[in-house]
């Protein structure tokens, strides 16, 4: 699992990402989608980012600017982080029933195409 | 006009106005002090050589004539010089001095990457910027109602430089360095040129008052008019072509935002496109600068030619800055107004006719000067237009300092990057209940963030050098 502890948090961060999978998400974006606090999904991110299922971007200072705010951070699931969370996620399901909480109906959540090793 | 500038709804052109209204008052300043300042030159010449009573013949009449426009001239282009470096120049410098102590106040963290949005954001409000700009003011305003009082000589004109000074400091406190350098020299020029005419008490000081009032002002206020037109004109396009290579130099700077890249470096809030918006500035006000040195010419020169028209405009001037500065833009008709009945009250139509014009120049000078102040120290007076257009939930307040201890404590690059994603969170928040529990949750978690950042940092640290 290359070092990341599958935790309720880490899941729930997961759940939100994967509850739109190509599409970018913002710090308060994923707070909303996850329940969870900015302070909690910061370091979580972070872990995710560090290996490798986050990827991250710096918004373009001008639209920011335009409607005067700082730039946000974007965060997507990496294909290989997708694939990964969708096989955590699906198997946490399996062994709680806890994902069903954190997992809205029709997210993408199912086998993982290619589960490679963690 | 670019989609900038529609974008932000009219903040441009006020800018435009303030920017260029500043002509106004430079002209018309420049023009009374040549008038005053060449008056009374004339005064002692012709005591000193011709004596009391002996002027008018037509010889005389021209070398009047030659020294008014000289020295309306000469002396217009010394101030006008010092007015522009003043308020330009000092502008800049106190909103670059203040924001680099506001930076250099932040605790140092361990990136070498200035912190980006909390700074940007705490840009220096209005008020505080006007205390400076009231103290160098008044500062100024001493000075140049001293430079009046030393240059004069005689007693009576000390007088009038004194009392010069005095009112230039107390226009700065109420104003700002450009004010102060005009309402100090103008009072010292034209109450030095009244008050040495009346205490004089010769037909020779008062006509010859006249006389290099009317010439100095009529030809000498023009060509000083369209040369300051010119150099505003010149200022502003400079300024607005340098901000532009600022700009595009920082944009240049910033990184590709990969990984734990800090964010880029934002521009204070509020001030959206500002290269842009110098640009259009540039071009609005040498557009409004030629005018308002027009109007200087039509409206103070011919108040000028007048003495107690100069007398009752200046006061209107005076009192509508004052008033100005209380309730805004009626400080054009509350100067027009009692300048208009302090010159009615002295010389009947003509005067007040005079008075009501230099009452109105003063008061859109007085105006103008006001936007200028504001557009070089805080980005203008469209700044406020703008920032009641920003999206409704948006927080401009900064992130606290009590979160900043946690930047200092993370390594790398990394405490930049957390800092500025902890900004975006708090000027995103809907209410401030919401931000302080933000703030708690951050401070909360810090312990942890600090562990992990270390970790990761330390073990990448590792596998490169292992590699």
């Amino acid at each position: 699992m290359s070092g990341l502890r599958m935790t309720v948090a880490v899941q729930a961060v997961l759940g939100a990402l994967l509850q739109q999978p190509d599409t970018e998400l913002y710090g308060l974006e994923i707070v909303k989608a996850s329940g969870l606090e900015p302070g909690t999904i910061y370091p979580i991110l972070q872990r995710l980012r560090g290996t490798g299922w986050v990827s991250d971007r710096w918004e373009d200072p001008e639209p920011a600017h335009t409607e005067g705010r700082p730039p946000r951070r974007y965060y997507r699931l990496t294909t290989e982080g997708r694939a990964r969370a969708v096989h955590t996620l699906q198997r946490s399901r399996n062994r709680s029933g806890l994902s069903r909480l954190l997992t809205p109906p029709g997210s993408p959540v199912g086998p993982p195409p290619e589960a490679g090793p963690a | 006009m670019s989609t900038q500038w529609r974008e932000n709804g009219g903040g441009g052109m006020v800018d435009g106005i303030a920017g260029g209204v500043v002509g106004s008052i430079a002209g018309g300043v420049v023009g009374s002090i040549a008038g005053g300042i060449v008056g009374n030159l004339v005064v002692d010449l012709v005591v000193d050589v011709v004596g009391d009573g002996s002027i008018g013949g037509p010889g005389f009449s021209g070398v009047a004539v030659l020294i008014g426009v000289l020295g309306g001239v000469m002396v217009g282009l010394l101030v006008a010089t010092f007015v522009t470096f003043v308020g330009v120049v000092g502008g800049v410098a106190i909103g670059s001095v203040r924001r680099r102590l506001r930076s250099w106040r932040a605790p140092s963290c361990l990136s070498s990457t200035p912190a980006p949005g909390p700074h940007a954001q705490s840009w220096p409000g209005v008020s505080s910027q006007w205390k400076e700009n009231a103290v160098i003011g008044g500062v100024v305003g001493g000075v140049v109602g001293g430079f009046v009082l030393v240059w004069v000589g005689s007693i009576d004109e000390v007088f009038g430089g004194f009392v010069g000074g005095v009112v230039g400091g107390i226009i700065g406190i109420l104003g700002g360095v450009v004010i102060v350098v005009g309402g100090g020299a103008l009072g010292g020029g034209s109450l030095g040129s009244d008050i040495g005419g009346i205490l004089g008490s010769d037909i020779g000081g008062i006509l010859g008052s006249y006389a290099g009032s009317f010439f100095g002002s009529y030809v000498g206020i023009f060509i000083v008019g369209i040369l300051v037109a010119i150099v505003i004109h010149v200022i502003c396009v400079v300024g607005g072509v340098l901000s532009g290579v600022r700009r595009r130099l920082r944009n240049r700077q910033v990184p590709t935002y990969v990984s734990s890249a800090p964010a880029p470096r934002p521009r204070a809030q509020g001030r959206p496109g500002m290269s842009c918006q110098w640009r259009e500035n540039a071009v609005m006000g040498g557009i409004f600068g030629a005018f308002g040195a027009f109007c200087a010419v039509v409206g103070l020169g011919y108040g000028v030619g007048v003495i107690d028209g100069v007398v009752g405009g200046v006061v209107g001037g005076v009192v509508g800055s004052i008033i100005g500065s209380i309730v805004g833009g009626e400080v054009v008709i509350g100067g027009g107004v009692i300048g208009g009945v302090l010159g009615g009250g002295a010389e009947g139509v003509e005067g007040a006719l005079s008075g009501v014009l230099g009452g109105v120049m003063c008061g859109v000078g007085v105006v103008g000067v006001v936007g200028v102040v504001q557009l070089v120290s805080t980005g203008g007076v469209g700044q406020r237009l703008r920032g009641g257009q920003a999206p409704s939930g948006l927080n401009s307040a900064p992130a606290p300092k009590s979160l900043q201890w946690v930047r200092a404590l993370l390594p790398g690059d990394e405490g930049t990057a957390w800092f500025s994603e902890v900004t975006s969170y708090l000027a995103e928040a809907p209410d401030e209940q919401i931000r302080r529990r933000y703030v708690r949750g951050f401070r909360r978690a810090a312990p942890q963030l600090i562990w992990t950042s270390w970790t990761q940092y330390l073990s990448a640290s590792t596998r490169r050098e292992l590699s």
